[in-house]
C-alpha cells in the first residue's frame, strides 16, 4: 500500500513538552513510518474481515426471513 | 544586604529573589531565585534543604498543562514524570482515512504490559440498545481508549477521559477509561467504561496518542497534571 493510503504522507509526530510548553512537529523515521504502516494494514485487514463477517450475517438473516415469509420489522414484533 | 554568618564570613543575594538559607547549624548560604510560577519545597537532598519545584497539586487540585489539536501520525506528551497524577481529555478525534479507533501508550511503551477490564454498552444500527459486552483486555500492548466501535467519519468522532494514578513513584500505574463513540452509522454509537493497570513499576513521563486508522484528522487533547 501506498503512504498516502493511510494518510501517512506528512510522516509527521507531535512532540508536546509540558515543562518548557514546546510543541515540535518532528518527522518518523524510517521505522516508525513502517511501525504506522504496519498497524495501519492491520486495522484494515480487520476491517475487512468485520465488514465480511456482517456481509455473511444480514445475508443469513434475509435468507431466513425470506424462508419464514415475513419482514424484518414483522420479526421484530415477534420478539417484542 | 550581606548577612555575617557565625564563621564570620558573608552571605548575600546576587540576584531578585534570590534566598539566604540555613544550610547547617551557624551556617547559610543562597538559594537562587527559582523560574516563574514554581513554588518552594523540601528537599532534605539538597544543600539547603529547599527547592524550586512546580506545583504538584494533589487529588482535586489539578492543573492543565497541555492542550493542543491532534494532527500527525501521533501525539506525545512528554516530561510528566513530577506529577502525581494525570487526567487525559480528548474531544472529537477522528481519523478520515479508514475505520479505527484510539489508543494510548504509556513511555511509548508497546510491550504487553497493559491489562484492561471493563464494558461495553452500545445501540445497534437500528438505533435499538445492545447488552452489556465485557471486555477483558489481558496483556495488551496499548491503553484501549474506546470499546469496540471504529469509524473515520467526521461526524462520526471518539470522546475520552482516562484518569492515571501513582504516575510519580516507583510501583505499577493505574488508570480508569471513559469513552463514548460515534459510529459508522448515526444509530449506531458506543459507552466503554474500564479499569486497567500497566504493570512497569516506573514514573509516567509521557503519554502517546495515535489513531489506528491513519493519521489524525481531527480532534483536540487536554491534560491536566496534579
Amino acid at each position: 500500500m501506498e503512504l498516502t493510503d493511510y494518510g501517512v504522507d506528512d510522516m509527521k509526530r507531535i512532540e508536546h513538552n509540558v515543562e518548557t510548553g514546546e510543541v515540535l512537529e518532528i518527522e518518523l523515521t524510517a521505522s516508525e513510518i513502517a511501525e504506522f504502516q504496519e498497524m495501519y494494514a492491520e486495522t484494515a485487514e480487520k476491517n475487512e474481515v468485520a465488514r465480511a463477517e456482517a456481509a455473511v450475517k444480514e445475508a443469513q438473516r434475509q435468507a431466513l426471513l425470506d424462508k419464514l415469509g415475513i419482514t424484518a420489522e414483522e420479526a421484530q414484533l415477534l420478539l417484542s | 544586604m550581606p548577612i555575617t554568618k557565625a564563621s564570620g564570613q558573608a552571605v548575600a543575594p546576587a540576584a531578585k529573589g534570590d534566598l539566604v538559607v540555613g544550610s547547617a547549624t551557624n551556617d547559610a548560604s543562597v538559594l537562587g531565585v527559582g523560574s516563574n510560577d514554581t513554588v518552594l519545597t523540601a528537599d532534605s537532598s539538597t544543600a539547603t534543604g529547599l527547592k524550586w519545584a512546580a506545583p504538584a497539586g494533589g487529588a482535586g487540585n489539578m492543573v492543565q498543562i497541555a492542550n493542543g489539536t491532534l494532527s500527525g501520525a501521533s501525539v506525545t506528551i512528554s516530561s510528566l514524570s513530577t506529577y502525581s497524577e494525570l487526567l487525559l481529555f480528548i474531544e472529537d478525534s477522528y481519523n478520515a482515512t479508514a475505520n479505527g479507533t484510539t489508543q494510548v501508550r504509556i513511555n511509548n511503551n508497546s510491550t504487553t504490559n497493559y491489562d484492561q477490564f471493563g464494558f461495553t454498552i452500545s445501540n445497534n444500527g437500528s438505533g435499538g440498545a445492545n447488552p452489556p459486552v465485557r471486555r477483558l483486555l489481558n496483556g495488551q500492548t496499548e491503553i484501549e481508549a474506546i470499546g469496540t466501535l471504529t469509524q473515520n467519519r467526521a461526524d462520526a468522532q471518539d470522546f475520552f477521559t482516562i484518569r492515571f494514578f501513582n504516575t510519580k513513584n516507583a510501583g505499577f500505574t493505574s488508570f480508569d477509561v471513559l469513552s463514548y463513540a460515534d459510529g459508522a452509522s448515526n444509530a449506531d454509537n458506543e459507552i466503554y467504561v474500564a479499569k486497567g493497570i500497566y504493570k512497569v513499576s516506573e514514573a509516567v513521563s509521557s503519554l502517546v496518542i495515535y489513531q489506528t486508522g491513519g493519521n489524525w484528522s481531527g480532534g483536540t487533547y487536554r491534560l491536566w497534571g496534579g
